[in-house]
């Protein structure tokens, strides 16, 4: 019996990071119609962030300065993901793109120029073996970055109608990317992420409970329920009236861009916090992401990619339901449970657990 | 030129045929391409290029690659190009032909001193002929690929796309659990498989795979055009173009999705049988999300709904793999950026420059200019 209590209370700590993620995706979901699978990355790039200015080792401000850091940071960041690379794919400007792309490309070529710093498979292009004096490189990477912004606003496509495919495609490109960027900047080994709560518990009856599963299970209801208030709100109302029909919303004056840009700094923020929470309970590492994600989707899934308190029972049921069914039955059913949920929800009630959820074409 | 029937207003009866030199080109261009790729491992014509440099086993062994990639390629296209329904479970059929060969045709569990050799329960089979194995796991893998495809009757999109990836990402999970499942299920677990290599007439290890990839790519490619040139191919055009529209012509667009389904798990399954022979070794690992991003990234790069794209795809991600095989985060941060940027600039693929080239408005001038000319 203890021993369930303690397996219910080690699930909800796990379904409440599965909620969090599965929240973001719904908020991004919600105002771009976007199923955003670099989520869990940008978070984990937040996380990584809030690591590195906390360490004592690294930067080593105060913990709770860092964190306020590290969590603007993943706000900025999500916004700019959707600012640069998702304006262009639902018929917006490109322009940001174009400006960022050919000058990030100017910045590589100066290197390549100047010395062997291109990468093997161009650098038989006549010219860019390398060997240039600095002030010819930067002379020919500054005239490079006028090409590279007329192929980028020529030919990146603006698109009438918003297609899911690319857009999916886009965000696993992005996990790809971001995942890599991770690894240069910040190594692979895994890190301890020390909080003032991490390896302090209590105890309930015969129980034993760590702090720090109370404050991420904690911070979930606290992020859920400040999300369900900000969408009663003027800006969330209209980010539901986008959710529920684009069109209409935009004659009647909705600024899509702002609404979508809102929503993606919302979704960085929470995922952010989520990934933060994990890192500072268990441990920071590369590969936290990649399973977090599918988590974080199966959830959106049983709440319909609507609802959002659809969504939080979702993450927590099967954060609950893997934590128990691995240890009163076999542990080697823990890593199937959530699988088996989603394959299960999705082909008897696929629209969610909710009701809500009937506003969308399943 | 052909009397052309026409009706007493002069009108054609119906349209006149192609006149087929077309289709003919298409042919006599593909058995060159492929007559080419076979006699390759003999004339070393690439040893410019040192990747695909034939002459090395190592160019051999990369050409193998790009040939299985490509051919798991066009079974993928098949279903996102061309039926349009997002099944991602690609990496767990793919993971089914890879196994499912190696399990099959490795020698039975021996371990009386009488034996020839000694074979550890690790390594161990149910010894039926390799040639054997292929046909009946691709057809397995065809079932579970129907299966799998059982919810694009009731799910569209990302949830079809969520559905799939999880039952995908269930076979792989499925195959590292091994004996706790069933120990008939020789996976070995976690730690992977050695895989018993075939040979063709003692050729080697390595033409033997090259071979075999190449028959793969050369099945799924004649498969690929036998389908898309008939009523079916143009059947699931229209389901994927106007799926309204079907149901009340009588066509049953699951059926026909169910189909593509099926199909494109036989071509993953084949270009698994061929990828474990040249690698020589699977493990679960090798086949999680990583490979779904992998056969995306082939197929989006190269052109989706194309013939040639998945080929052109798989040639340009083995290069960009083995130019930075050393510097593995820098290989995966180039392809995420790959796939970003071809969504960006070349939505349809690099197969699709020469079709954006001449539809672009320079040439069309151009090409106006010069018939202007002639008359």
């Amino acid at each position: 019996m203890d021993n369930l209590i303690q397996q219910v209370v080690a699930g909800a700590e796990a379904g409440s990071y599965y909620a969090l993620i599965g929240l973001a995706i719904v908020v991004v979901m919600k105002s771009t119609d976007v199923p955003n699978f670099a989520q869990a990355e940008m978070g984990l790039l937040a996380a990584y962030m809030c690591w590195w200015l906390a360490d004592g080792d690294q930067v080593g401000w105060p913990f709770w300065f860092a964190i306020l850091v590290g969590l603007l940071f993943a706000t900025v960041f999500g916004a700019a993901v959707q600012f640069f690379l998702i304006r262009p794919l639902t018929g917006l400007s490109n322009q940001p793109l174009a400006v960022l792309a050919s000058l990030s490309l100017g910045w590589v070529l100066i290197d390549g120029f100047q010395d062997n710093g291109l990468p093997g498979f161009i650098d038989w292009i006549p010219g860019l073996g390398g060997g240039y004096p600095y002030g010819v490189a930067v002379t020919l990477a500054i005239l490079s970055v006028p090409l590279t912004y007329l192929i980028m606003t020529k030919w990146v496509k603006k698109m009438d109608v918003v297609d899911h495919f690319p857009l999916l495609l886009l965000t696993i490109g992005l996990t790809f990317a971001l995942g890599s960027l991770i690894e240069i900047f910040f190594g692979n080994n895994p890190q301890k992420f020390k909080t003032p709560w991490s390896g302090v518990n209590f105890d309930v009856g015969s129980t034993r409970i760590g702090w720090d599963q109370v404050v991420s299970i904690g911070m979930g209801i606290v992020i859920a329920v400040g999300l369900a208030i900000f969408f009663r709100t003027k800006w969330g109302v209209r980010m539901r009236a986008i959710a529920e029909d684009g069109t209409t919303a935009r004659l009647l004056g909705i600024n899509a861009g702002v609404i979508s840009l809102i929503a993606w700094a919302i979704g960085g923020l929470v995922a952010g916090a989520a990934m933060t929470l994990k890192a500072g309970s268990t441990v920071l590492e590369l590969g936290s992401a990649e399973g977090l994600i599918l988590k974080g989707f199966i959830a959106a899934v049983l709440g319909g990619f609507v609802s959002l308190p659809g969504t939080f029972l979702g993450g927590m049921v099967v954060g609950v339901a893997e934590a128990v069914a691995g240890g009163q039955i076999s542990t080697s059913l823990q890593p199937t449970m959530a699988l088996l949920i989603v394959v299960v929800v999705l082909f008897i009630k696929p629209e969610g657990l909710t009701r809500e959820a009937k506003l969308r074409e399943v | 030129m052909a009397q052309i029937k026409t009706n007493s207003s002069g009108y054609p009866l119906y349209p006149p045929k192609p006149s087929g030199i077309k289709g003919q080109q298409k042919l006599l261009t593909a058995i060159a391409a492929f007559g080419f790729l076979a006699f390759l491992p003999w004339i070393p014509i690439f040893g410019w290029i040192t990747i695909f440099d034939t002459g090395t086993n190592y160019g051999l062994g990369n050409l193998a690659f790009v040939f299985a990639y490509a051919a798991a390629g066009i079974g993928f296209n098949l279903l996102i190009g061309y039926s349009g329904t997002l099944g991602l479970a690609h990496a767990g059929l793919f993971a089914i032909g890879a196994y499912g060969s190696a399990i099959l045709s490795a020698p039975p569990e021996c371990l009386e001193p009488t034996c020839e050799t000694i074979i550890r329960p690790a390594v161990s089979g149910y010894g039926w002929p390799f040639l054997l194995t292929i046909p009946i796991v691709c057809f397995f893998a065809a079932i579970v690929g129907v299966v799998v495809g059982f919810p694009a009757a009731r799910l569209k999109g990302f949830y079809l796309a969520i559905a799939t990836l999880a039952l995908g990402e269930l076979i792989i999970k499925l195959i590292s659990l091994d004996e706790k499942l069933w120990s008939g299920l020789k996976t070995n677990g976690g730690t992977g498989k050695q895989v018993q290599i075939f040979e063709f007439f003692g050729s080697g290890q390595l033409k033997s795979a090259y071979f075999l990839s190449l028959g793969s790519l050369l099945i799924t490619f004649v498969g690929y055009v036998i389908y898309t040139e008939n009523r079916l191919g143009r059947t699931l055009k229209s389901v994927r173009d106007i799926e309204i529209a079907t149901g009340p012509l009588g066509i049953s667009s699951t059926y026909y999705k169910l189909i593509a389904f099926g199909l494109s798990g036989f071509a993953a399954a084949l270009a698994g049988v061929a990828w474990a022979q040249n690698s020589a070794f699977v493990n679960p690992s090798s086949f999680k999300t990583r490979l779904l991003v992998f056969l995306l990234v082939v197929l989006i790069l190269g052109g989706l709904g194309k013939l040639w794209g998945p080929l052109i795809g798989a040639v340009i991600f083995v290069y960009i793999r083995q130019e930075f095989q050393d510097s593995q985060k820098l290989l995966f941060f180039l392809i995420g950026t790959a796939l970003m940027v071809a969504i960006l600039i070349l939505p349809k693929g690099v197969a699709s420059l020469p079709d954006r080239f001449n539809d672009s408005r320079w040439v069309q001038d151009l090409r106006r200019r010069f018939k202007a000319v002639k008359v």
